[in-house]
């Protein structure tokens, strides 16, 4: 027992603490606050001053408004520009204690409801100059009284900047006297922000000081913003009367009561408030133009009043940027719609520019211009571009003005009004367009009935189904279609349902029937598998059609009512249906697309191919592969892409069983093709090994292939298996594999370790010619000791492989070792080896230009043949140096060499930086007056005038 | 029966109000299409009779494309520039052998022969939405160039009306037809790159040029108010190339520019690499430069980022703009990959050997896009390009084009479609036509 009273008293202590946090402020806070208090007051006052502070919660209290009662009375004892008097009671809002004070404070009060009485005698108090003051949740009241939450400027609405989070804030009046103390720039600060909803907070009707800077990442992506807190204002002034209203949102927690420049803010806004304090508080978009911009804005109209449509656009330009940059005045922007509307009237205003103060209505008009573009629509020249500015400005007025002008326009002018209020979307001209949709003049007519569907609603659809069957044949058709867009846009979808069904039933008319059917498929809930099969055995084609488009949209067993419902199809309707079953992507249509694919006609196994793409398991591989097999180009193509993208492992491991099951049977070989191409495009690992043993086997088609896909699926890890099939069948295409698979080892060094150990146990004189000829073209540096012993071997046929496999190699290794081969005197070694040699030096990265021209040099002076010494001088052509402009240029007076050296020097002169030296220019001109053709004289022609 | 009775009785019915000469309400509001054999004489999968709207360049370029599929068959041609008509109707009848191809000046009349299965459309980009609504409601198939249309709320009717009649649609967003732009996606959409965070979109610079342009007598070859259409009226202009055509795409009342042009290319590209086809940016802005003399009056200059959910940010701008150019390039926690006309690049040349696993996302495959086309009206399978995804791409643009003349940066939901905190942005979404043409 004992125990447990210890553990009550410490829980009590901890009571205590808190308490002590929320009623009582310690000696350090006050002193805290004493010392961040203005010294003085922000003006002197006109004369004492008291407020009202008042404090009361019916909804949650904060913690805070202790320390504001203190630290308000110390800021009223300190500066001396007001005093205190505190109050919880409502009955302070008596007429007669309001006339007592110079403002009222309303410090975190909430949900404060008013009587008629007090409410009356607030606003009066108000109006009569009283000042308002609102301390952080003093927007979290009157929520019977909009007009005073309007007052105060917001209705509280959460607030996703919780009180331990650090927001930034940022000054939208820098330089105003209430902003000053936080000397221009924005600051962070550790708070609890408060959001007000639309429509109290606007900054039309205040002059919001303070903001939430919402570039501010943290800010920004606090928990619970929305889009609509883009603007959340933190501080304002507004007036009521000729009372003066402040509020600050700051001061939800209790630092804030000792942050001396939000202090002196408090400050300076009460002041403001009791009338002390005069500042500018009109809000900015209220301010209206100055006398310079009045001035620039009567020029820029009366420049765009003469233009005409030949004229440059910049009179236009200069006005257009004018308006933007008023943009956020509202006053300047309605002044500025004045002037527009007035240029708009007069009659010597060109037509152009009309047309082009239309196009800013359209953008920047109001209610204001109504009645000036109203009138213009009863004038064909100008109607339309009235209407170009009316249909986008908001609000009754212009919806009254279309309205009253619908009846008495033009015909045409009508069918743009009714176009204009279906794309406002204006409920209210429901009624007028109905009586149109009778009128005489059928264009009239249609335009109207269309602009009732696409207004919509119940009533819409009602006026629609009310005129059918009343209207001209050509009209029933616009009617039936306007009341399908009607029904598409019905939220009731149970009347969508009834409005499909009647159109439904049109006989004469696919197309809406189609639609129509269309529409109850969406409007369908438990039946759309019935009602699929009753469009597929309608007598309209188009019904039909549209039917077996729709089974896109059916899942599981849906799908399966429908392919058993369906009955016999023709061949249209079966692709479609295939093709509708592979867009379901649902395995409830494999059956039927297995069955298909069995079809006599070749255009329904292609759709089936195509479906069983998308939607085949292991079950259609085999088929597939038939069809691969057995089909046209088309067909084998489409099926080898189906089997490439079949779903799944167990895929894969099917295909590797089919080939092993098949393999040496007879009249098997296009089906196993068709699968061993598709294990190599999914790259099956598992078949590596049936793969190699296809290539061993008898058929060259099935080996052909098995090669290819070996190429696909080998890694450089697999090299062993490669080597053991290479020895077995050292044929060309086995080769070309196993050097696929080598390379692609990034790296030369190691490619062909595994090779160069196997070669060395081969005996078989045919069998290592083929890995010699590996091996050279891997280009593998470790196996350069074994080409260059076998290069010397006794044995003529391998002494030659490995000369030619050195041939091939393709590093910069070997260079001199063809230089030596290019002075046998076997003449087709020689070529051999000067051709390699060429290639070699030209292909090198190791060497520099000018020592590659030594090397060909040297093959040039070996060359006995023409053929190699213009290999050389092409060679010399991709050496941007000069010394291979010299080395090219002794030959291009040469007449069997002249083309080639020409070219190399003129290629070299062209792609070489710097300056030409004489020789070289010399060279050019001689090139110039000699050329052996035309391209290249006009050639060197071109270069010497660059040189020039 | 009935199609033939509907057909005469349309036929009929446009016949009397043009004379009245008011505009639209006399469209031959549907036709029975003869791909669906219902006159029991031809089979889908053996012809499709097709028309041309629009024989300009594009339109020409189109034409050729589907002449040589041999499905197709040309039986009329349509545009407001006679020497258009005659070159088209020329080709059409140089390949058949014949002279049998009809023209017409107002697209009306060749919807209202009844007898076409499909049309090609390429018009300046304000009449795309008027002309596709009305074929879609006479149950043609359309292949129709991009943008897809001028405004947002044109392009959103566009996908409705495809949507009701049920027609196939192929947008002439041709790169998701090419080999490396298809590549290119299917690498970035399974992972190839990691996890892409940001994408540009590097379209053609425009031309800065700020001429004023004479106003010239309309020649007799051209129906000058045809030509308008829904665009507000101005009297006949060398737009910059001796006549109105080509250089409409410098004047804002008929495109947006290069950017609107080609949104429907690279912008296009990203959204499907990305999975994207079906989303929209939630955040968009930045600026355009805009010539301030002469007649045009589309940006040559512009760049806006575009911000999605999951904080995925494109980019879009003039390739002088970005730091890779022309194309789209998409980087990724991984490394990047760019795509363009002439080429494929990645950040390391290791990503572009990737094999597309069965199990990994396939992207639709097409080898060529009017075949696509084609094939799709026969077996009514949606297209690659369909309207759906076409209106996303241009969104994008015509989003961009808002934020950059408001100067303001905008709060879109994709979903509803409308601005979130609209201040007058909204008023951008759709025009006002001219007396007598509506949607």
């Amino acid at each position: 027992m004992a125990g447990n009273k210890m553990i009550l008293k410490a829980a009590f202590a901890a009571l205590l603490l808190v308490c002590a946090g929320a009623f009582g402020i310690t000696d350090d806070e006050i002193e805290k606050i004493q010392s961040a208090m203005p010294k003085e007051a922000f003006v002197k006052p006109g004369a004492a001053r008291k407020m009202l502070v008042f404090s009361l919660c019916n909804g949650f209290r904060h913690d805070c408004i202790a320390y504001w009662k203190k630290s308000l009375e110390t800021m009223a004892e300190k500066t001396g520009a007001f005093s205190v008097e505190f109050s919880d009671d409502m009955s302070a809002f008596s007429a007669e204690n309001l006339g007592r004070f110079d403002a009222v404070c309303l410090n975190n009060t909430t949900k404060l409801t008013f009587t008629e009485e007090q409410k009356a005698a607030f606003l009066k108090y108000l109006e009569n100059g009283g000042g308002l003051v609102g301390i952080h949740a003093a927007t979290d009241n009157f929520y019977d009284w909009p007009q005073a939450a309007h007052i105060i400027g917001g209705r509280f609405s959460g607030h996703p900047w919780t009180a331990n989070g650090t927001w930034a804030v940022k000054i939208d009046v820098p330089g105003h006297p209430l902003t000053k103390m936080f000397e221009g720039g924005g600051f962070k600060i550790n708070d609890e922000i408060y959001r007000t909803a639309a429509p109290f907070y606007s900054r039309d009707n205040r002059l919001v000081l303070m903001s939430l800077d919402m570039s501010d990442e943290a800010t920004k992506n606090a928990k619970g913003v929305t889009p609509e807190d883009s603007d959340t204002g933190i501080s304002w002034i507004n007036r009521y009367g000729k009372g003066r209203v402040f509020y600050c949102s700051l001061g939800h927690n209790p630092e804030i009561v000792w942050n001396a420049a939000v202090l002196e803010h408090y400050l300076a806004g009460i002041q403001f408030a009791m009338g002390d304090l005069d500042v500018p508080d009109v809000p900015a978009a209220a301010v209206g133009l100055t006398g310079q911009e009045k001035e620039r804005l009567g020029q820029f109209v009366s420049a765009v009043s003469k233009y005409d449509w030949k004229d440059s656009r910049v009179v236009l330009t200069e006005l257009e940027e004018f308006i933007m940059s008023c943009r956020g005045n509202s006053a300047g922007l309605a002044e500025i719609e004045q002037s527009m509307l007035t240029v708009l009237a007069a009659k010597d205003t060109t037509p152009a520019a009309k047309d082009f103060i239309c196009r800013q209505l359209s953008i920047y008009g109001t209610e204001a211009g109504a009645d000036a573009l109203g009138a213009m629509l009863k004038d064909a020249q100008t109607a339309d571009m009235a209407r170009y500015a009316l249909e986008r400005i908001p609000g009754n007025k212009v919806d009254e003005v279309l309205l009253a002008a619908l009846v008495v326009v033009e015909d045409k002018t009508k069918i743009g009004i009714t176009s204009t209020l279906a794309n406002r979307g204006c409920a209210r001209a429901l009624k007028p367009l109905a009586e149109l949709a009778g009128n005489e003049n059928q264009a009239v007519a249609a335009a109207a009935i269309s602009a009732i569907g696409r207004i919509g609603g119940k009533e819409a659809a009602d006026i629609l189904s009310g005129w059918e069957g009343k209207v001209s044949p050509e009209l029933q058709v616009r009617l039936l279609e306007s009341s399908i867009v009607c029904a598409d846009g019905l939220k009731d979808r149970t009347m969508a349902a009834k409005i499909y069904q009647r159109l439904y039933e049109k006989k004469d008319f696919p197309l809406i029937r189609a639609a129509a059917f269309c529409g109850l498929f969406k409007c369908s809930t438990d039946n759309a598998a019935a009602l699929i099969i009753k469009g597929l055995k309608d007598n309209d084609q188009r019904v039909q059609t549209t039917a077996v488009g729709l089974v896109k949209g059916l899942k599981g067993k849906d799908i399966t009512a429908v392919i058993s419902g369906a009955g016999e199809l023709s061949q249209t309707h079966q692709i479609q249906l295939l093709a509708a079953l592979g867009q379901a992507a649902d395995a409830a249509g494999l059956g039927y697309a297995l069955k298909s694919l069995g079809s006599g006609d070749g255009q329904v196994r292609l759709a089936s191919i195509d479906t069983l793409a998308v939607i085949g398991d292991v079950s259609a591989i085999e088929p597939l592969a038939q069809a691969g097999a057995g089909g046209d180009k088309e067909q084998k193509d489409a099926a080898r892409q189906a089997l490439s993208i079949i779903d799944g492992a167990d895929a894969d491991k099917k295909i590797v069983r089919l080939i092993e099951s098949m393999r040496g049977q007879n009249g098997k070989e296009g089906i196993r093709t068709e699968l061993i191409f598709a294990a190599g495009q999914r790259r099956i690992r598992d078949a590596l090994d049936v793969i190699i043993e296809e290539i061993k086997g008898p058929d060259g088609q099935v080996r052909q292939q098995a090669a290819r896909s070996l190429g696909e699926i080998a890694v450089p890890a697999d090299m062993p298996a490669l080597a053991k099939l290479l020895a077995e069948r050292p044929e060309a295409a086995v080769q070309d594999v196993v050097l696929s698979v080598a390379l692609k080892q990034p790296q030369r060094k190691g490619r062909a370790k595994v090779l160069n150990e196997y070669s060395r146990e081969i005996s078989d004189t045919s069998v290592l010619k083929a890995f010699l000829s590996v091996l050279g073209r891997t280009g593998d540096p470790d196996s350069l000791e074994a080409l260059k012993e076998w290069s010397e071997s006794k044995d003529a046929g391998l002494s030659d492989a490995a000369f030619r496999a050195m041939c091939d190699w393709p590093g910069d290794e070997l260079i001199e070792q063809m230089f030596f081969y290019s002075q046998s005197k076997d003449s087709r070694m020689s070529v051999l080896a000067i051709r390699s040699g060429i290639r070699m030096t030209g292909a090198s990265e190791n060497k520099s230009c000018s020592e590659k021209v030594e090397l060909l040099k040297k093959f040039f002076l070996s060359a006995s043949r023409v053929e190699e010494k213009r290999l050389v001088l092409g060679a010399y052509g991709l050496c941007i140096c000069p010394e291979a402009v010299a080395a090219a240029g002794e030959s291009i007076e040469q007449a069997d060499l002249a083309a080639e050296a020409q070219n190399a020097v003129l290629s070299i002169l062209d792609k070489k930086s710097g300056r030409m030296s004489e020789a070289e220019k010399g060279m050019l001109i001689k090139i110039a007056g000699n050329g052996a053709n035309e391209t290249i004289v006009q050639k060197s022609a071109d270069l010497l005038k660059r040189v020039k | 029966m009935s199609n033939r009775k509907e057909s005469r009785l349309t036929r009929r019915g446009f016949l009397k109000t043009a004379a009245v000469g008011v505009g639209l309400t006399d469209l031959p509001y549907f036709v029975p299409a003869s791909v669906l054999g219902r006159e029991g004489n031809v089979a889908a999968s053996n012809r499709i009779t097709m028309g041309v709207i629009g024989a300009g360049s594009m339109g020409t370029g189109n034409m050729k494309s589907f002449l040589d599929i041999p499905e197709v068959r040309f039986v009329a041609v349509c545009d407001v520039d006679g020497r258009h008509l005659k070159a088209a109707k020329d080709e059409i009848d140089k390949k058949y052998g014949n002279s049998d191809c009809a023209t017409y000046r107002d697209f009306r009349e060749l919807i209202g022969r009844g007898d076409i299965d499909a049309v090609c459309i390429a018009v300046p980009d304000h009449w795309h939405a008027i002309i596709s609504i009305a074929c879609a409601g006479a149950g043609i198939d359309i292949y129709g160039e991009k943008p897809l249309a001028r405004t947002i709320r044109e392009s959103r009717a566009i996908c409705d009306a495809v949507k009701r009649y049920g027609i196939v649609w192929q947008t002439g967003s041709w790169q998701r037809s090419v080999g490396d732009f298809h590549r290119a996606c299917e690498l970035v959409i399974n992972g190839c790159i990691g996890k892409v965070g940001y994408v540009e979109a590097g379209l053609p610079d425009g031309n800065p040029a700020a001429q004023a342009r004479p106003v010239i007598s309309v020649p007799d070859y051209l129906d000058w108010d045809m030509w308008l259409g829904p665009a507000p009226w101005r009297p006949y202009q060398d737009f910059g190339g001796g006549d109105c055509h080509w250089n409409w795409r410098w004047i804002m009342d008929y495109s947006g520019g290069q950017l609107t042009d080609w949104a429907g290319h690279h912008v296009d590209i990203a959204h499907w690499g990305l999975g994207l086809d079906e989303a929209g940016p939630l955040e968009i802005e930045g600026k355009g430069e805009y010539p301030r003399e002469g007649l045009w009056d589309a940006p040559y200059a512009y760049e806006f980022t575009c911000k999605y959910a999951d904080g995925l940010v494109m980019r879009v701008a003039n390739a002088g703009k970005q730091p890779k150019g022309m194309g789209t390039v998409w980087y990724g926690d991984k490394g990047w990959i760019h795509v363009d006309r002439s080429g494929l690049w990645a950040s390391d040349p290791g990503i572009l050997k990737e094999k597309i696993a069965p199990d990994w996302k396939h992207l639709y495959y097409s080898r060529n896009h009017h075949r696509n086309f084609i094939e799709c009206v026969k077996s009514r399978k949606e297209t690659i390009a369909p309207a759906r995804i076409a209106h996303r791409s241009i969104s994008v643009a015509l989003l961009g084009e808002i934020a950059m003349l408001t100067q303001k940066k905008l709060q879109w939901d994709p979903q509803a479609e409308r601005f979130v905190n609209d201040d007058g942005q909204g008023r951008y979404l759709g025009r006002a036509y001219r007396d007598g043409w509506y949607l």
